[in-house]
């Protein structure tokens, strides 16, 4: 028999299969219901809003859950299949935060459509070298999860990892450049930004450079947070080409957190292969959307104003649609750009257990 | 205000200590002071141009809302009358002709003197902060520059206008600038010159400072205070909560005399958690009677952080009451049984956490020590000493009424050190 919970799932899958002509704010207004339901304590936090599925009339008013709510309690509409865990700050001591997900299909359906789109819109296979922690290392880490799929579904049998429980292997990582620059093969590098900035220093030191074939491409996230060098993005664009000879127009740029099953790139390489000019900015699947808010007010801020990021992600189906999140950012054109953490919320992505490899070593 | 060049930094404070020999050195203490309180008196008059001008332009560069502005300016000015100052002198100094001539010591004759040059590097956290000690500077016959913080330009400016007004040649000792941080060659030419340094701010910034400066140092670093609340005094809770939340309501809490937190002890006629909301209901009224200014983005996003996590942790069980402000983030109260101390965001963020009895403070405080810096107190007066022992113990400098946290009398020992006393030289002639 099938359970609420198979149906709404199946319908937003239906809809990451196929978006094209589907309605993003009726399915949105039904996962809120189905959530409501069983999320018990995301219903606590609505209902002490006032907001019920039957006083929500748009997707817009659907309550946005803060990040720091994964924390406390176990945001779930049913038993998890996995849990992700966030993965803590440079002090160290705080809690981890915990999303748990009862069907991990649609984390990656989600995950790889828009990978898939955002990074191999000609659908061949690349061999992946990725700097992201190998499952064995992380493996609480949704990063980590999505490198394993793109690796086992879009990638070539040879793709492997550069990061394991013994570090980063910066070498090895030169010797696969260097194969795929003589095979004439391009690549797709996953890295944590702090990660591949580890081996640009790495180049400089050894005074290497490399030229990866053209087409190659280079995913990164995380940007430069915690220990690592900080590097601006034009700095990290200018390395990307003077190491590596990838274009910034194949350098996409990740956006994502543990507490959601869809990210946001970077749409230049698609830009490239769809033929248009627009500038870099990031955009999410059409199963997201983003609203900017006004962080004293959290009311809506028009396009191109300054504010803080609240998306909604039908792939969440499973925990909190609905996320507010302290990074700061504007919207522009298709999607959005962000600038920034606040200053004072703590850092946090996979970029920090990166940096504790890097300071170890 | 353009900062100055090198030439006119140097040239000014050239002029400042050539018109020190000139037209302070040969006054009279009481004459300057007399001054000085003419030009006080111009800042407690509401009419006067000056105050006028301050609340025109305060509320911009400061960010504190308007009604702000005109509550503080007479309470800042008030302790600077001459009276206060002159008992500050007899009660640091003996009396305030020992700045003059030597006068009769218990050994035979002492005099004091200041150096002829401080600088008074302000923090500009709240206005007027630091104005006090280049009161002093001039009454111990130092000329003074000082170098007004970005956020805060115009009080300082101000006030020297008014005394350059009421005598010129005074006027012509103090002498106020602006420059914007880091600049090495600026500093290290005033900070290198000045015969002594007074500067508030962060330890990063005083020790910035400290390294530059060739003379004496006297630092006033970054501080907390807190409330306390002792279950005796609870039987009129409701009027302390209203004067408590007016001590974080004032300069918007951004003071280091403004509670970060209370501390409620229990077993008196309202629990600490029913002290939260009576304490939420007096921010209730401060914002209506003074309301906060706005807040910068990162501190409104900080806040509404605080308040997430509150509200999350009292639906995951835990004994934690949050009380906000309907609108925005204007106010916001956290009743947390965990009694941890706890720096808050400010902006009128206030957390409220039970003692079982005081005398868990001496643990909760160890590591806060070297920060803490007053307590607003309410308690019986048969624990009030034994309170302020505890409490002096633990590196508090001043222990007063809830509700006169944030305008200390003039004769406090700021930081525990003496006011007027750290400016001067003493000589004795033994007799």
């Amino acid at each position: 028999m099938n359970t609420p919970r198979d149906s709404i799932d199946a319908r937003v899958l239906d809809f990451i299969a196929t978006p094209e002509e589907k309605d993003f704010g009726a399915l949105a207004l039904d996962v809120f219901a189905h959530q409501f339901e069983w999320n018990l304590p995301y219903q606590r936090f609505c209902l002490a809003r006032d907001k019920t599925p039957e006083t929500v009339r748009t997707w817009k008013a659907i309550p946005a859950v803060p990040t720091v709510a994964f924390k406390e309690l176990e945001l779930t509409c049913g038993p998890p299949e996995k849990v992700f865990l966030t993965s803590g700050t440079t002090r160290g001591q705080e809690k981890r935060g915990r999303h748990l997900v009862p069907d991990l299909q649609l984390y990656h359906a989600s995950a790889l459509a828009h990978f898939s789109q955002c990074l191999l819109p000609e659908k061949r296979p690349l061999r992946v070298l990725s700097l992201i922690p190998d499952p064995e290392t992380q493996p609480h880490s949704s990063l980590t999860q999505m490198a394993e799929w793109v690796m086992r579904d879009l990638g070539t049998p040879d793709s492997r990892y550069f990061i394991d429980a013994d570090g980063v292997h910066l070498e090895a990582f030169a010797a696969a450049v260097t194969y795929a620059q003589e095979t004439s093969e391009p690549v797709c590098v996953l890295a944590i930004t702090s990660a591949l900035v580890a081996f640009f220093d790495w180049c400089a030191v050894n005074q290497q450079t490399f030229a990866l074939p053209s087409s190659s491409r280079i995913m990164d996230t995380g940007g430069n947070k915690g220990k690592g060098r900080p590097l601006s993005r034009n700095g990290y664009l200018q390395s990307c080409w003077k190491y590596l000879k990838v274009a910034g127009y194949y350098c996409v740029n990740e956006y994502g957190m543990t507490e959601m099953a869809s990210q946001f790139y970077d749409h230049v390489l698609y830009n490239r292969f769809r033929k248009s000019n627009e500038p870099r900015y990031k955009i999410g699947p059409a199963w997201t959307r983003t609203l900017v808010v006004h962080p004293e007010t959290l009311e809506e801020v028009p396009p191109g104003e300054h504010g803080i990021l609240r998306h909604f992600d039908l792939a969440n189906c499973g925990s909190v649609m609905a996320i507010q999140t302290d990074d700061v950012g504007y919207l522009t054109g298709e999607g959005f750009e962000i600038i920034g953490r606040t200053p004072g919320s703590e850092a946090r992505g996979c970029a920090l257990v990166l940096d504790e490899f890097l300071s170890a070593q | 205000m353009p900062s100055p060049s090198p030439t006119d930094l140097s040239a000014r404070l050239d002029v400042l200590l050539a018109n020190r020999i000139q037209h302070l050195v040969p006054r009279t203490a009481r004459d300057i002071l007399g001054c000085i309180d003419r030009a006080v008196q111009r800042w407690l008059d509401p009419h006067s141009p000056e105050r006028q001008e301050a609340e025109a332009r305060l509320s911009e560069t400061t960010g504190l809302s308007a009604a702000m502005i005109r509550h503080v300016l007479p309470l800042i000015f008030r302790e600077y009358r001459a009276d206060r100052i002159e008992a500050l002198c007899v009660d640091e100094l003996g009396c305030l002709e020992v700045l003059d001539r030597f006068v009769p010591s218990t050994s035979g004759q002492k005099c004091a003197s200041g150096p002829p040059l401080i600088l008074h590097a302000l923090a500009g956290n709240v206005p007027g902060a630091g104005l006090d000690s280049v009161i002093f500077s001039l009454l111990v016959k130092s000329a003074a520059l000082v170098k007004t913080s970005s956020a805060e330009p115009v009080l300082p400016v101000l006030f020297a206008r008014s005394i350059r007004d009421i005598d010129p040649n005074l006027g012509a000792c103090l002498s106020v600038v602006s420059w914007p941080g880091g600049n090495a060659t600026l500093e290290d030419l005033a900070y290198g010159r000045a015969d002594m340094v007074v500067a508030s701010g962060s330890d990063a910034s005083l020790a910035a400072i400290r390294k530059r400066t060739r003379g004496q140092f006297v630092g006033y670093g970054h501080k907390v205070s807190f409330g306390l609340v002792t279950r005796e005094s609870l039987a009129d809770a409701e009027e302390l909560a209203h004067k408590a939340a007016y001590d974080a309501a004032l300069y918007d809490q951004q003071g280091c005399l403004s509670p970060q937190l209370v501390y409620v002890e229990e077993g008196g006629a309202v629990t600490p958690k029913e002290f939260a909301a009576l304490l939420a209901t007096g921010l209730t009224y401060w914002q209506t009677e003074l309301p906060r200014g706005p807040v910068p983005p990162e501190v409104s996003t900080t806040i509404r952080t605080v308040r997430d996590e509150a509200e999350w942790q009292a639906l995951a069980g835990k004994d934690i009451v949050l009380h906000a402000s309907p609108n925005g983030t204007d106010w916001t109260v956290v009743y947390d049984a965990d009694p941890t101390f706890v720096q808050s965001p400010l902006y009128r963020t206030i957390r409220v956490k039970p003692l079982r009895d005081i005398t868990q403070l001496d643990g909760i405080l160890e590591t806060w020590r070297p920060y803490l810096e007053a307590v607003g107190v309410a308690a019986g007066p048969e624990r009030l000493a034994t309170l302020t022992d505890t409490l002096g113990a633990l590196g508090v400098s001043r222990v007063c009424p809830i509700g006169t946290m944030q305008h200390p009398p003039l004769s406090w020992r700021h930081g525990g050190r003496p006011r007027i006393g750290d400016l001067v030289r003493w000589v004795g002639m033994d007799g």
